[in-house]
């Protein structure tokens, strides 16, 4: 017999029996009952790795990140709804017998997700910057928000915490440096993470006291193995951290004075000689001196003018 | 005509084009070269073969799948892939578990592309969006977690 030759993304041929046959043999993660019969020896979980892979590639899941040209794209893909189907249905099937948890564990935490459209800890769908930005008891939505990241994290680091690769995570200003002090520590922890998103919403303080936070809580930390990484212009001394990192985007979340889009406070950007893609969203390229000296070897360029006023862009800077 | 002979010894005589849309039986057709050896089908059984064979006839002058649409990554491409499914298909998967698994693993066996996408996502349908204990239930799979196993799996859920 001749393989396909198109055979390659698809599951291999299998030659093993029909499944209405009781298998003698165990498969990963199936057990015997007391007589000895093997348990889930039939139907679904008796399938194949890779034929339950296939099933399971019908549940359309969460946009890899790596995979996309852009942030912007990536966005533009990213849908609340549809992680959260992805998850629960993950979440549930893995919960079903030993196979399946064996099986589908490491697929559901691969990514850590925190953002608005997402379910929180309490079970409800976490609100968009937006709505909190306008809700007057803002306390209890960032509260959400850093508690869903705990408590994802705690269980990736108990199970195993190989199984993260992805991190794409918008947090709070609520009970902040702990907060940071504990994802620094699983960062350390992934060891193959590849992506980190971390975008700060900001309540409360001046972006720069939050930045100055970031920034001692990290000052010691590195992560080697992240190799794509988005941040805000709070969040950015992340990038301080990962010398690894190949693709930044960067995101500037400025306030809006009488003279313009304006920082608060220095954008005093990390030394990210290794990074080799850049892109911006809402570039305000007075900037542009500390983007060249910060990553002086990038020859990919990407820019976003997201909401950005036609009138306020300056061509020649 | 193609004879083709399934693991309990049932012979069919098939026409060429229903039993190459099958990349095995073509494969093996081109081996072989013209004769009028009957081609064995190990792994599946007559039963399994009949629900097989009338989707070929049926998809027998449907274009073939582009490798293009495996690489797509977009989610929408994904989300309509797994939900555009003819009347005609949802009738044909309509089965009993037993036989949907069965068709599963022979066009796997057989490599028939489309009717493996069309029934994983026929299966996939079964599952989406529900909970632990309807899946169960559905599948007839046996909580095989201990007790500490079960509550330590548990703990993975948010508060509701």
């Amino acid at each position: 017999m001749r393989s396909s030759s198109k055979s390659l993304k698809r599951p291999r041929r299998s030659n093993e029996a029909p499944p209405s046959k009781v298998h003698q043999v165990p498969k990963e993660g199936q057990v015997a009952d007391s007589v000895g019969t093997l348990v889930n020896a039939n139907g679904l979980p008796a399938l194949p790795v890779e034929l339950l892979t296939e099933i399971m590639s019908y549940i359309p899941g969460p946009v890899d990140p790596l995979s996309v040209k852009s942030r912007t794209a990536f966005l533009t893909y990213r849908s609340g709804y549809g992680h959260n189907l992805w998850r629960n249905t993950l979440l549930s099937l893995s919960q079903t017998c030993r196979r399946m948890r064996r099986l589908f564990e490491p697929q559901l935490w691969k990514p850590i997700d925190v953002w608005g459209g997402l379910k929180g800890n309490s079970g409800e769908v976490l609100p968009s910057r937006w709505v909190i930005a306008a809700t007057y008891d803002k306390r209890k939505f960032e509260k959400q928000f850093n508690e869903e990241l705990i408590r994802q994290l705690e269980i990736v680091t108990v199970r195993n915490p190989g199984y993260s690769q992805i991190i794409d995570v918008e947090i709070t200003e609520f009970s902040f440096k702990p907060v940071i002090g504990e994802l620094a520590r699983c960062l350390a922890l992934f060891s193959k993470l590849q992506f980190i998103s971390l975008y700060i919403i900001k309540t409360k303080r001046k972006a720069v006291m939050s930045t100055s936070l970031l920034k001692s809580v990290l000052a010691k930390c590195t992560f080697p193995q992240i190799r794509s990484v988005s941040v805000d212009s709070i969040s950015y001394p992340l990038l301080g951290c990962c010398p690894g990192a190949r693709s930044v985007s960067f995101k500037y979340d400025l306030s809006h004075t009488e003279y313009g889009y304006r920082y608060e406070g220095d954008l005093d950007l990390p030394l990210c000689l290794g990074v080799e893609k850049l892109e911006l969203t809402f570039p305000f390229i007075g900037y542009a001196e500390d983007i060249t000296s910060a990553f002086p070897n990038v020859s990919e360029f990407v820019i976003n003018w997201e909401r950005r006023p036609l009138h306020d862009i300056n061509m020649a800077e | 005509m193609v004879i083709l002979i399934t693991s309990d010894n049932v012979k069919y005589v098939v026409e060429k084009d229903v039993a190459e849309l099958s990349v095995l039986v073509k494969n093996m057709l081109e081996d072989i070269g013209p004769s009028d050896e009957p081609i064995p089908l190990h792994n599946v059984t007559s039963t399994v073969f009949n629900k097989v064979l009338e989707y070929c006839i049926y998809h027998r002058n449907d274009p073939p799948p582009s490798d293009d649409d495996e690489g797509c990554a977009s989610p929408l491409h994904k989300y309509l892939a797994s939900h555009i499914c003819s009347e005609w298909d949802q009738r044909f998967f309509d089965v009993d578990q037993a036989l949907l698994f069965d068709i599963i693993l022979a066009a796997n066996y057989l490599d028939i592309k489309t009717l493996l996408d069309d029934a994983c996502k026929a299966v996939a349908h079964l599952i989406q969006g529900k909970s632990t204990e309807e899946i169960r239930g559905i599948f007839n799979i046996v909580n095989d977690f201990t007790p500490e196993e079960e509550a330590r799996v548990k703990k993975e859920n948010v508060s509701s």
